[in-house]
């Protein structure tokens, strides 16, 4: 008992210290109240469709003091912004004027929203003035969870387009299948989206990821979108596949020799299960060396020294396959090598098939 | 070691359930008559984790994640705390109510550590401002009585650490018991913050001297937080978890625990940008070992922001929320940039100053000790062998006293790469921050064989990426199958029945990382000799680095000392 008291003495005295005091009255304004005045907002169970293209809202917006009441001595430019996810529309201004305390309907337009988000009011100051950084967030909006072709697919087609976003993925109710494992992460494809339609993405678990095997069914798939010197991941992922529910993989997309010329098209199978067929093994040069990478010839009308490697691509990562030794088959034709897609800028040439196994080098 | 957690968890129960009523109604009566009931108020929590003694700028290249995050290449030296500090009063003017937090590691990693064992760490967070910091495991590695003392006489912001059970039989950890609280409870201008620490359990090998001489025992995190959470939850606006448990385990933390808005989270060296939002969604395994778990219906919807903010003092993370009415109605996030643009902090450099003098007068940190021609990396390309792994080891091994068959040594105890040019006496210490002196050992085939085993399952959970990395001895790391094979020791396969002698340091050779079958071995000699110490020496006889191109030279043709990935550690996964 003694020692409980001496628990309790002590715990006083180090909370004595623990909780501070500001004793001065606030003054000025406290928050924003922010109304959705015409715009969906959705619910849980009802959401607003991923808006690829700008949506519209119209808002109110009133400056509240400590009390609670409308600051009628409130005139300023308040921030807008949409939290924690998404944009506003290009034409919408990012500063709004609030006077007496407020804006009424309040026009804007948002993109790229997912998930719950809401829209933010800020105090920041201007240029030559200090803010009060009081906010005010509007109800809650709930878009969507965007499926991976809608996170892929960008009019800057080297980008994606919620890349720095964390975002939940809507695969519960698709066929999103694992097509590949690696030692640090898995690629997944969509089956529900066209071939070359932006269906796969590649999830880096920093190490080998544990609960999915080739043909997991995803049922949740959440991370943060990042570009890899040009190559889509989902970072920091957090995933679960269907206990015991495995899918049929597609059938690989073959690349020949006029679609691996085309950029803009080879984007839309990045991550996607992929094929070249009646390929030429080129040299090796330090690309195999430093980085596991090998050049086969694709284009039968082309060169393997070729600038910027046209007409090439690099089968990459079988350094653990013991059955496969590259040297030994420089200048021999391979009559297929599937795998799935990946793409870094920095190689020569960028694109690469990641074999499953040595099987599908053959 | 769950069952343990359990029995100490029911022992606590009471005493932390009538600690923490106190502690609650000890805070009810202070802060401000503010009413904020159905407005949004904006609380603004900056933090830092890892800061690892990097509180003086230090040059460095940005990797390419780093730039991605906003690290500007020319905008180095980077880091040093009289920059947080400009950061923080900026920030902190740029919000309405605001808090600094710091996730741990402030200690080792930087010279300044090992020549004033973390005074100016604290010092300079005290004068920056820091509001509340939780204990690192890196925070004992000049020993638990030099915490205690550094902690006790410089720390002016609370230090936390609830799931650390403590030894009060040792002067220090009877000192650490008083001064190290579970949590706080901050009344900010009438916002109620509660703010619960967890210090780090996965790396608790690295405390005291590898035998866990610190006198602490961990407690289970999930355990003890959900009982945190439910007794502070109906008294604070905002609940935050300050964590150097490691991502995985905030993560853990985050699906499981139902009443925790935040983790503020440390020890992974990782950027959270933005921050990862986890729902409430409790899996069956991680939960079995909690006495009574029941799912919380009222939790259903809940989700916790998990944000982590790098480390070296690199950046300084911004998190903003909105809340309402006790509930997170929104957040947003930015990472910014501690470089060359952000001016010193006067009142922090005054602190920071005569240490910098000190230091430079001690130690001749820019005398150069050789040339890098190209970047030496800490971790291979391929996931086995790396260039700086190999010099480091071979050091080890050739340095004469020691010379031995083979050398054995931690990947995580080189702590940095080592960028093309000068290679200064500064980087050696970055590269190399521990104390670690060689140990020789004494050890049969059968036992060099279990060790490498240990080390391949190791790196097999970590990406395929070796934890180890040796000189005077080759071998296949099979990740898939977590067998060592084609062990050859100065070329010959490895005999069972023979005995070899290996070089490695004093901190795996007392069980660190988990190598338990190296603290069982009797034959251990600690030579005193500093792991530093006899790279630098090594370097004196290797003036270029690599010495041998490893592009166009035959590798067979390279003798050792060339800094090269020459292949000893071959993956497969």
């Amino acid at each position: 008992m003694k020692k409980i008291g001496l628990l309790l003495l002590t715990s006083l005295l180090i909370l004595g210290g623990a909780c501070s005091e500001n004793g001065d009255e606030p003054t000025g304004i406290n928050s924003f109240r922010v109304t959705i005045v015409e715009g969906e907002t959705g619910s849980n169970a009802d959401r607003v469709p991923f808006p690829e293209d700008p949506v519209q809202y119209v808002l109110d917006i009133r400056a509240l003091d400590f009390d609670g009441k409308v600051d009628k001595s409130y005139d300023g430019k308040v921030a807008i912004s949409v939290q924690p996810a998404g944009a506003l529309g290009e034409d919408t201004p990012s500063r709004v004027a609030v006077e007496n305390g407020v804006a009424e309907r309040v026009e804007i337009e948002l993109e790229r929203c997912h998930g719950d988000v809401t829209i933010w009011v800020e105090d920041a100051g201007g240029v030559d003035t200090s803010g009060s950084y009081a906010v005010g967030a509007s109800p809650v909006l709930h878009f969507a969870y965007p499926t991976i072709a809608q996170m892929q697919r960008w009019h800057d087609f080297e980008s994606s387009a919620l890349r720095g976003d964390f975002v939940e993925l809507r695969v519960a109710d698709r066929n999103v299948v694992v097509t590949n494992i690696r030692r640090d992460g898995f690629y997944c494809q969509d089956l529900d989206e066209g071939e070359g339609e932006h269906g796969g993405v590649y999830v880096y678990t920093h190490n080998r990821p544990d609960g999915v095997i080739i043909g997991s069914k995803l049922i949740a798939l959440r991370g943060q979108v990042s570009e890899f010197f040009g190559f889509t991941e989902l970072g920091f992922p957090d995933y679960v596949a269907a206990p015991g529910q495995e899918l049929a993989l597609p059938d690989p997309a073959v690349i020949d020799a006029s679609l691996l010329a085309d950029d803009e098209a080879m984007e839309g199978l990045e991550s996607s299960l992929v094929a070249v067929t009646d390929v030429l093994v080129c040299p090796l040069d330090e690309q195999y060396t430093l980085y596991d990478q090998w050049p086969v010839l694709v284009d039968p009308n082309g060169s393997c020294y070729s600038e910027e490697g046209a007409g090439v691509i690099l089968v990459a990562e079988t350094g653990g396959y013991d059955e496969i030794d590259p040297p030994s088959l420089e200048g021999t034709q391979l009559r297929q090598v599937t795998g799935t897609l990946r793409y870094h800028y920095l190689a020569t040439p960028s694109w690469m098939i990641i074999p499953r196994s040595a099987d599908d080098v053959r | 070691m769950l069952t343990r957690f359990v029995r100490i968890g029911r022992r606590l129960r009471s005493k932390v359930f009538l600690l923490m009523l106190f502690v609650l109604l000890g805070c009810s009566y202070v802060g401000p008559d503010v009413d904020l009931s159905n407005q949004d108020i904006r609380l603004t929590i900056l933090h830092t984790s890892d800061i690892h003694s990097r509180i003086l700028p230090y040059d460095y290249s940005p990797l390419y994640t780093e730039r991605m995050l906003g690290l500007v290449e020319d905008r180095t030296p980077f880091g040093g705390l009289a920059r947080i500090a400009t950061i923080v009063k900026r920030e902190r003017k740029k919000a309405q109510r605001s808090l600094w937090v710091d996730s741990g590691d402030a200690f080792q990693g930087a010279p300044i550590f090992n020549v004033f064992q973390g005074e100016p760490e604290i010092r300079a967070l005290s004068t920056a401002g820091l509001d509340v910091f939780v204990l690192g495991n890196h925070e004992f590695d000049a020993g638990p009585a030099n915490t205690a003392e550094q902690l006790s006489k410089w720390a002016a912001f609370p230090v936390l650490g609830a799931n650390y059970r403590w030894d009060v039989s040792k002067s220090h950890t009877a000192q650490m018991q008083k001064m190290v609280q579970p949590f706080v409870v901050k009344n900010i201008d009438g916002l109620r913050v509660g703010i619960i620490g967890m210090g780090n359990t996965s790396s608790m090998y690295s405390l005291g001297e590898g035998d866990n001489s610190l006198g602490v025992q961990p407690l289970d995190p999930l355990q003890l937080a959900q009982q945190y959470a439910d007794t502070l939850r109906p008294d604070v606006d905002v609940l935050i978890l300050l964590s150097h448990l490691g991502l995985s385990e905030d993560l853990m933390l985050a699906r499981n625990i139902c009443g925790i808005d935040v983790i503020m989270g440390g020890h992974h060296h990782v950027a959270l940008d933005p921050p990862t939002v986890v729902p409430y969604s409790p899996v069956k395994a991680e939960v079995q070992h909690l006495e009574n778990f029941a799912y919380r219906k009222d939790c259903e919807d809940a989700a916790t922001i998990v944000s982590h903010p790098q480390a070296f003092a690199k950046f300084v993370g911004r998190l903003d929320l909105i809340v309402r009415n006790g509930e997170i109605k929104s957040h947003s996030y930015e990472l910014i940039p501690v470089d060359a643009t952000v001016p010193d902090d006067a009142d922090v450099w005054e602190v920071l100053e005569p240490y910098y003098i000190e230091l430079t007068h001690e130690l001749d940190l820019d005398r150069v000790l050789a040339v890098a021609d190209i970047d030496l990396d800490r971790f291979g390309a391929a996931g086995g062998d790396s260039m700086l792994g190999n010099f480091v080891a071979e050091a080890m091994q050739l340095r004469p006293g020691v010379e031995t068959d083979f050398c054995v040594t931690n990947s995580l105890g080189i702590r940095t790469d080592i960028q093309e040019g000068d290679i200064l006496l500064e980087h050696l210490f970055n590269v190399l921050p521990f104390e670690n002196t060689i140990t020789t050992v004494y050890m049969s085939g059968i036992e060099v064989q279990e060790m490498l085993d240990y080390a391949t399952q190791r790196s097999a959970g970590r990406g395929c990426s070796s934890q180890i990395q040796v000189a005077g001895i080759t071998f296949t790391m099979n990740c898939r199958t977590g067998r060592a094979e084609d062990i050859l020791i100065a070329g010959l396969p490895l005999n069972y029945g023979a005995v070899y002698e290996m070089a490695t340091n004093n901190y795996m050779a007392w069980g660190g990382s988990g190598f338990e079958m190296l603290a069982r071995n009797t034959s251990k000699v600690d030579t005193g000799i500093s792991m530093r110490a006899a790279v630098i020496d090594y370097l004196s006889s290797h003036p270029h680095l690599p010495s041998c191109d490893y592009q166009i030279d035959d590798i067979d043709q390279c003798a050792s000392g060339f800094a090269i990935e020459d292949g000893r550690i071959h993956t497969v996964y």
